[in-house]
């Protein structure tokens, strides 16, 4: 007995381990996957998975098997996925199931059932219970303010669903409240019905509300739907919808039988108008109704009728002109007639413009194939044939070519050509589409041509990145300016999203070294720091600068580095020439009208380097401006300019403490200075020092007016009210209280001793490369004297000459009362001097002297002195070594 | 082997070096560049090589006549006119000069 009961227990051990032996092999072969399992009043699964295709389905999270019989689950949290999109085998093209399958009886509970993968709309998550007893199905779901019931009875295929819930729960940017209640068959082919109602519906930016009510029949692929707004629906985007007449639909799968109503679009653009009925008494052989329709388009961006009728499941677009918003045109010629069917074929000879291009198909057919039997995720679609456009846009006459196919499975064909013309502009654009057929879409466009005299030859490769696109551009031109060199070529990666354009870090444009005429420009290049964002506002970013210079026969120009910042329409640079000590700032707005203005300071040490190509050097000094600047057609700019302490030399003439304002305007090429207030030297060493000058300056570059002159000179002063430089006449220098001794101390040791003043005037005029002086006049202010101081020389010239040595006795001592000079210089530099001189001898008893002197030299042939030339001619002989 | 390299690449400095290198006497020559009456070396047919000669030889001229103009007491502009006179006398025949209206043309 006991050995009987034994054998039993083992029995039933045996059949309990081959039936969860065959359950887990059911379920490994189902696609199950477990993980974590555990007891705890009943098995427990602590994670799962269900694989179909390689694509979880589904994942549940804390199952535990609380009964065996009836079959009691509880399941924490379970999420299913879509797996419909990549799945091979094609479950969704098997027939849609006659009724839900016979199961044992069971109890399924979802605390937290999360079917956002599922579809587009943001389900929330909800808490599920779904049980079986008698073939009895009831579901219940219910989340925040959701809540949905469904049951089924197998035995007779009855179902009805109810659910209600709030707008905002599946809609966030809506609010109103809903209502759905169903009911019909469900054993073999479907039928039904399904009433829907939304109650003060719209977005919650708009305030207006709206009432809809619809109900759909079905009855296997026969579906009928009526819908009828009470009032106007408010949308996104200020867009209304109206049904001035109830929504009347019905069809067979995807071909339209019946259809009446009319809705109607309103919003910024303009107005659609949907209306369509059937033809009364027009039902074809086939059973299928047959009716027609328009769609009426109106409004300031909005234009056209498309009259459309349907019959024998296809659907016939007649010949239309359409206007759409963004200016986009659509038309077509002749009748398009488009099958109402799951897979099918049309032809589209369309005519689309947008702006002034116009795109023109020529051979052009779109088919399409539908592979799921519910999925619309599934519909395979390609169009096939060649488009030629033409057309006028941003200026530029734009002419191209393209065939090939476009559909669900990318692109493929031809490579683009593209044309664009304007005057003697011309490029082309070629970009192959073969690498466009898949995900992550990319492409590398050649162009080439000739752009503002400007020959362009360049790439642009871009590719799908994220959310946006990314890639490369690289072009080349050479600048018309440069007679050689002057290759410019540019590299930056890239990327686009949201609109805005990013070219990254360390993107390059460099200028390579040329000749604009007779300058040796070096190298040019622009180098973002960071990223540059480019959009609607403008650009955003800083790019450092660095040119190598210039280079001329008589001038250069250091190297030149510096940043330019630009944020939108605004930009801030900052510019140095570190071997002049110079800096420049400048800030900058683009204006509205096309323009731009700002201002611009600018501070430099004035250093020797500066005068390579100037007749003058500057020593020391500082040279500090600001001003402000607008381009408007033209550069307009004013400013001030502040020198202090300015030592130059220009030759043997030395200019020392140099200081002054002067203000600039500059007018599309002209240009007038003006100094504020007196431009002072300490300084002025033209042989003979002139100190402490002052004078006012006006000049438009071409002519230089000074004015109010005032300078000490030799104990006196000179003074001048203006002098014109180039100047046509002379113009008077007076000057006065010229101390005699002062002059002769110019030579030291002083040949003669004098005392006493002289003064009178002296009419300049100075040429543009000449000086003349015509007519100067001086004469004592004050009795004079002169002493000749017994010397060797003195001795060695009486005993020269008898004549000599009786001037020499008469004016060894002299109290001149009456001094007369005259002087007068041509433009070749021949000077005549006479000179009167009239007084007594006091140590020969007062002796009466009257002295007259001439003299005429050419005082530019002194510089042509044998030694001066023996300098040169050295110079010259030896610059080649 | 080692050392056949270093030789053969100094070879090549030296031939690359008298192959860029441009003298003044060159230069005027082949007609790159040309005497002016301010004194200074001009550039008739504009090169890079031409532009770089002319620049050092204007910038060690300039630098002579304004230490003569110092020393003699006259300024750098009267110096170098006088030195361009004596330049223009000294061009070769078949080389180039500017005329005082601006012409390049062969002495």
């Amino acid at each position: 007995m006991l050995r009987r009961w034994a054998y039993g227990l083992l029995l039933l051990l045996a059949t309990v381990l081959l039936l969860i032996l065959v359950a887990v092999g059911w379920a490994y072969g189902a696609g199950v996957r477990v993980s974590e399992p555990g007891w705890q009043q009943g098995l427990t699964l602590g994670q799962w998975r269900l694989i179909r295709d390689d694509c979880v389905a589904a994942r549940g999270t804390d199952l535990t098997f609380e009964d065996v019989w009836p079959l009691k689950i509880k399941q924490r949290v379970l999420a299913v996925y879509d797996c419909s999109a990549g799945s091979a085998s094609g479950a969704s093209s098997e027939r849609f199931p006659d009724g839900l399958p016979w199961t044992p009886p069971f109890d399924l509970q979802v605390a937290e059932l999360d079917l956002s993968a599922l579809i587009d709309t943001p389900l929330p998550v909800m808490a599920m219970q779904l049980n079986q007893q008698e073939q009895r199905w009831q579901l219940q779901a219910s989340a925040p303010q959701v809540a949905l019931q469904a049951q089924y009875q197998r035995a007779e295929g009855q179902w009805t669903i109810n659910s209600e819930g709030a707008l905002s729960a599946l809609l966030p940017d809506w609010q109103g409240h809903w209502q759905l209640h169903g009911e019909g068959r469900w054993q073999g082919e479907p039928d039904g019905e399904i009433q829907l109602e939304m109650r003060s519906a719209g977005p919650v930016t708009q305030s207006q509300r709206a009432d809809l009510i619809a109900q759909a029949h079905f009855q296997g692929v026969d579906w009928q739907l009526q819908a009828d707004l009470a009032q106007p629906l408010a949308l996104n985007n200020d867009w209304q919808l109206t049904a001035a007449e109830p929504l009347e639909v019905a069809g067979n799968g995807l071909a339209l039988t019946n259809a009446r109503g009319k809705l109607q679009l309103a919003g910024p653009p303009g107005t659609v108008t949907l209306q369509a009925h059937n033809d009364p008494d027009a039902t074809n052989p086939a059973g299928l109704e047959q009716g027609r329709g328009m769609l009426l388009l109106q409004g300031d961006s909005l234009g056209g009728q498309l009259d459309f009728h349907w019959q024998d499941r296809v659907l016939v677009l007649e010949p239309a002109s359409l206007t759409l918003p963004q200016n986009l045109t659509a038309q077509w010629q002749e009748p398009l007639q488009i099958p109402m069917a799951r897979s099918g074929r049309a032809d589209l000879p369309l005519r689309l413009g947008y702006d002034g291009l116009n795109v023109k198909t020529g051979s052009s057919q779109i088919q399409w194939q539908r592979a799921g039997a519910e999925d619309a995720s599934q519909l395979d679609w390609q169009w096939a044939g060649d488009l030629s456009l033409q057309g006028q846009w941003q200026g530029y006459q734009w002419q191209g070519e393209w065939q090939g196919a476009v559909g669900s499975n990318g692109l493929e064909g031809e490579p683009v050509k593209l044309t664009a013309r304007q005057g003697s502009d011309r490029l082309s654009f070629l970009m192959p589409v073969n690498t466009l057929q898949q995900a992550p879409y990319g492409a590398e466009a050649k162009v080439s041509g000739n752009m503002s005299g400007y020959p362009l030859d360049g790439t642009l490769a871009f590719a799908q990145s994220g959310a946006g696109w990314a890639g490369t551009l690289q072009a080349s031109t050479t600048l018309p300016q440069f007679e050689r060199g002057g290759q410019v070529t540019v590299k930056a990666p890239w990327s686009l999203a949201d609109g805005t354009v990013s070219v990254a870090a360390g993107s390059q444009a460099s200028i390579s070294e040329g000749l604009i005429g007779q300058a040796l420009i070096r190298p040019v290049s622009l180098r973002a720091t960071g990223p540059l964002q480019i959009n609607g506002q403008g650009i955003t970013g800083t790019v450092a600068i660095h040119g190598g210079g210039l280079l001329a026969a008589r001038w250069r120009l250091p190297p030149i580095s510096g940043t330019a910042t630009m944020k939108g329409k605004r930009v801030q640079s900052r510019l140095t020439v570190s071997e002049w000590q110079s800096e420049l700032r400048a800030k900058g707005a683009l204006e509205n009208n096309g323009g731009a203005s700002g201002t611009l300071t600018m501070r430099s040490a004035l250093v020797p380097a500066m005068g390579v190509g100037l007749a003058a050097t500057p020593r020391q000094g500082q040279l500090e401006g600001s001003g402000r600047w607008q381009w408007r057609q033209t550069l307009k700019a004013s400013g001030d300019i502040t020198l202090t302490g300015a030592d130059l030399d220009w030759g043997s003439v030395t200019v020392r403490g140099a200081a002054g304002v002067l203000h600039g305007e500059y007018d599309n090429g002209q240009v007038q200075l003006s100094s504020a207030g007196p431009v002072t030297v300490d300084t002025l060493d033209i042989g003979t020092p002139i100190t402490d000058l002052a004078l006012t300056v006006d000049s438009d570059l071409s002519q230089w007016q000074f004015t109010d002159i005032r300078a000490d000179l030799l104990g006196g002063y000179l003074r001048s009210p203006a002098l014109d430089w180039p100047s046509a006449r002379p113009q008077p220098v007076v000057i006065s209280r010229i101390d005699l001794a002062e002059v002769a101390a110019l030579q030291n040791p002083p040949p003669v001793s004098l005392s006493g003043r002289i003064g009178g005037y002296v009419p300049l005029q100075l040429g543009a490369d000449f000086l003349v002086i015509e007519q100067g006049r001086l004469a004592n202010e004050e009795p004079l004297s002169l002493i000749i101081p017994a010397s060797s020389s003195v001795q060695a010239m009486a005993d020269s000459n008898q004549a000599v040595k009786l001037a020499l006795d008469s004016l060894s001592t002299l109290l001149i009362s009456d001094f007369q000079a005259r002087m007068a210089m041509d433009k070749v530099g021949w000077l005549d001097a006479a000179i009167t001189i009239k007084g007594i001898n006091p140590q020969r008893k007062s002796l009466p002297v009257v002295f007259n002197y001439t003299h005429r030299e050419n005082v530019l042939a002194l510089m042509r002195s044998l030694r001066i030339g023996d300098e040169i001619t050295e110079q010259l002989r030896t610059e080649n070594r | 082997m080692k050392m056949l390299k270093s030789a053969l690449a100094m070879v090549a400095l030296l031939l690359s070096m008298a192959a860029f290198a441009l003298d003044l006497d060159a230069a005027k020559s082949q007609g790159l560049v040309g005497e002016q009456t301010d004194g200074y070396l001009g550039v008739v047919k504009a090169t890079p090589a031409a532009v770089e000669l002319a620049a050092d030889i204007n910038q060690k001229r300039r630098a002579a006549y304004e230490r003569i103009a110092k020393q003699n007491g006259i300024t750098l502009e009267q110096v170098a006119r006088l030195a361009g006179q004596k330049a223009i006398d000294k061009t070769e025949a078949g080389q180039y000069v500017k005329t005082p209206g601006g012409q390049w043309v062969e002495k």
